[in-house]
């Protein structure tokens, strides 16, 4: 920003501005007697150049102000206010300020809800300023020099204040500036009416002195009337004054464009630091800034010479021609949204959604980290608000360390102090990762049951990806150790159920038999065999409840009857088909008998009642594959 | 003169001749043009051991061609009466084209394996 700003003012020396017309000092009164610092040039708080447009930030949208409202709607894209911590900008008006990078501006703001109130009573600080800006108020525009210098002097009390940072001191340096380049432009152009004054004598002096000689050289020669002659005595020193009195006219001319560079220097340095202080946000100090000038300068000097540029990004308007009476209206503006914005927050606070009082404060802090009201909020809310920040950081910190067990419980201490906080949705990603990881540890323990190791090893990494802290992968690990040290506990068990039949209770364990058996081929395979089996038995049953709960009761059961095709004597599909049997009775019943009239090779009887099955269930798999498989047969 | 039991005899001969012909028709609808009672759907459904050996009128319409044997087709018809469906066999010597959605009268043989043999079959 500031090397923007110099350039500004290089582009604008160097462009050959320097054609100013006179006077341009409005009042005529002296410099005060009171000594003053010379001027301090402030660097602005930010070294990077303004970001550029906002597009794509997330629009929080707080600054709207209503004052200049009908104006500003016409000229500013008032739905872009936002800020971006990401790029390190705030946007406001549709300018974008820049308030460095992101780190730096979360830095800042934990700083500031940090930090105490200052000790000093900030009240005065604040009426000094009041009292300022209403001594050079624009309704008061016939007011005395005394009266200007009543209010610079208050620039010295206000100074006095660490929370002014010395922003009145340089205001107060480059008012005192203006007034002793004022006092050194008058008595430049004293001497300059005094020189030419003496030049003006010279001159009649010349005139006369060259008439006398005219005059004697006439009466010599009229006298003899045979012999003409040329009188040369004095002409020599005449051209000797003559050729002073040209040094002199050009020495003039060089004093008056110096007197007038002087006057464009102090104009273009008192504009540079009102806008720097705008482009720094320090409005109020922007706008007693504007205020001194209007004062000082006449109107013919209200035009910007420096920040054209910048100021033009807040009025998109062609041919516009910026002043420094633009610059108090924005900061005005934008002080004003900052009461507005810091009223809200109280306002949230108080009502109790201290989540929502953090983000405007955290809004109304980027745009007016430097103003008053921002600066002496109530340093117990600032306590409770710095306390929810901090755990909402630590939740995002968290969230980069995919510790969702730690999120779920910040959350529970952040719930305490704002029960606004958005936490459900927070809550419902942590689950979501959750969920994703115990996903892959089932697929891990499933890899297992079929003595798959190199997919136990990826579904682990994977789980482990998701939720690093996992206590499934703990708790799988600890049970892979024991199955290594117990290994024929389980081949004979595996054996028992198997001659059970049993099935469901070896499917129960599968991924311990799996890691148990690995060794052994024919066991190993055995059980992939009734892993596949039970698997696609279950996801048959849960599709059929699924139909079930669609009210499709016939769809379901034809599900079942494929689940049957794989394992008949499954209990889980025994007690399924049972569940559903009452609601298919009569179809049941055709099928059944459809089913016991092929087995007894009775083919055309099943026919007939396949053929009645599917009048009730048209759609019916079962029907259809029987009807295909007893038609050729119906003659045998 | 004409006797006082005249119009007596006439008033019973009426009612009489009106149930006669009503029973007369009632007969004649279920026993139709080859003199066979209608297909008892339900009951072959039920127990179709039970119609085995039995003739037949079905009246019903024809849907799908279920299967071709060289002797014959067999055909999935819907009955009529209850819209229920069965399949029939449809011997080659028929010489029928067999069109869907057309309705027949068949006179049927149910056989002892439950098959629904076609005799003779018409459309009406």
């Amino acid at each position: 920003m500031r090397n923007i700003f110099l350039i500004s003012i290089c582009a604008a020396l160097g462009g050959g501005i320097f054609a100013q017309s006179m006077n341009m000092f409005q009042q005529g009164t002296s410099a005060p007697a009171q000594a003053a610092p010379a001027p301090v040039q402030v660097a602005p708080a930010s070294g990077v150049t303004p970001a550029k447009g906002a597009d794509g930030t997330p629009s929080m949208g707080i600054f709207e102000s209503s004052f200049m409202e009908n104006f500003s709607d016409k000229v500013f894209d008032v739905n872009s206010d936002s800020f971006d911590l990401d790029n390190g900008s705030v946007n406001w008006k549709g300018k974008t300020f820049n308030i460095g990078n992101s780190r730096v501006v979360r830095a800042r703001f934990e700083r500031y809800l940090s930090m105490p109130v200052d000790s000093q009573n900030l009240g005065n600080y604040k009426n000094i300023l009041n009292e300022i800006s209403a001594a050079l108020a624009a309704n008061n525009d016939d007011i005395s020099s005394e009266s200007i210098r009543a209010a610079w002097g208050r620039l010295f009390d206000a100074a006095e204040y660490e929370i002014d940072g010395d922003s009145s001191l340089i205001i107060a340096n480059l008012v005192y500036l203006s007034w002793r380049m004022r006092d050194e432009y008058n008595i430049a152009r004293a001497g300059e009416t005094n020189k030419e004054r003496d030049m003006l004598a010279t001159r009649t002096q010349f005139k006369e002195q060259a008439a006398f000689l005219e005059y004697a050289a006439d009466k010599i020669n009229s006298k003899k009337r045979n012999f003409k002659m040329t009188r040369t005595e004095g002409t020599t020193e005449l051209g000797h004054r003559l050729q002073d009195l040209q040094k002199e006219v050009a020495e003039l001319a060089a004093a008056k464009a110096v007197k007038e560079a002087t006057a464009f220097k102090s104009v273009v340095q008192f504009q540079s630091q009102a806008v720097a202080f705008m482009l720094e946000r320090k409005f109020q100090q922007a706008q007693m800034a504007s205020m001194f000038y209007r004062h000082i300068y006449r109107g013919n000097a209200q035009e910007l010479q420096v920040g054209r540029d910048q100021l033009k990004d807040f009025f998109q308007v062609s041919n516009f021609v910026p002043t420094l009476d633009m610059i108090e209206t924005l900061s005005r503006d934008a002080a004003k949204d900052i009461r507005d914005g810091v009223l809200s927050v109280n306002s949230l606070y108080d009502s109790g959604e201290r989540y929502g009082a953090l983000q405007r404060l955290m809004e109304t802090f980027f745009l007016g980290e430097y103003d008053i009201n921002v600066i002496t909020f109530d340093p117990e809310k600032k306590k409770v608000l710095h306390r929810i920040y901090r755990n909402a950081s630590t939740i995002k910190d968290l969230a980069d360390a995919r510790d969702w067990a730690g999120i779920e419980a910040v959350i529970e201490e952040i719930k305490k102090d704002a029960n606004d906080f958005p936490y459900r949705e927070i809550l419902s990603k942590v689950k979501m990762a959750q969920r994703a990881s115990e996903m892959h540890v089932m697929a891990a323990k499933q890899a297992a049951a079929l003595g798959r190791i190199d997919d136990v090893k990826a579904s682990l990494s994977s789980a482990m990806e998701i939720w690093p802290l996992n206590p499934a992968i703990q708790s799988f690990n600890e049970d892979l150790v024991g199955l290594t040290s117990g290994a024929s506990k389980y081949f004979q068990k595996f054996d028992e159920l198997m001659g059970r039949r049993d099935y469901r209770s070896i499917y129960a364990e599968a991924p311990e038999y799996g890691m148990a058996l690995r060794t052994d081929e024919e066991r190993a395979a055995a059980l992939r065999d009734i892993v596949t089996k039970v698997s696609t038995i279950d996801m048959l049953i849960a599709q059929a409840e699924e139909f079930g709960k669609q009210n499709n009761p016939y769809f379901a059961w034809d599900i079942l009857e494929k689940a049957r095709a794989i394992d008949e004597d499954d209990p889980v599909l025994a007690r399924s088909f049972a569940k559903l049997a009452p609601e298919v009775a009569d179809y049941v019943k055709a099928l059944r008998r459809a089913g016991e009239a092929e087995s007894r090779k009775e083919y055309a009887n099943a026919l007939t009642y396949y053929l009645a099955a599917q009048d009730i269930f048209p759609a019916s798999q079962a029907c259809r594959q029987g009807i295909e498989r007893v038609a050729p047969k119906y003659l045998d | 003169m004409k006797p006082k039991t005249t119009p007596i005899v006439i008033a019973v001969l009426i009612p009489l001749v009106s149930v006669v012909i009503a029973l007369s028709l009632i007969y004649f609808k279920k026993r139709d043009f080859s003199g066979l009672e209608a297909f008892p759907y339900q009951t072959f459904v039920q127990e179709p051991k039970n119609l085995q050996g039995n003739k037949y009128l079905l009246k019903a319409e024809l849907e799908v061609q279920l299967a071709n044997f060289d002797n014959g087709r067999l055909v999935s018809v819907k009955e009529s009466q209850s819209d229920g469906r069965l399949a029939v066999f449809i011997p080659s010597d028929l010489s029928l084209n067999i069109v869907t959605k057309q309705r027949y009268e068949m006179n049927v043989r149910v056989t002892e394996k439950g098959q629904v043999m076609v005799e003779s079959m018409k459309k009406y």
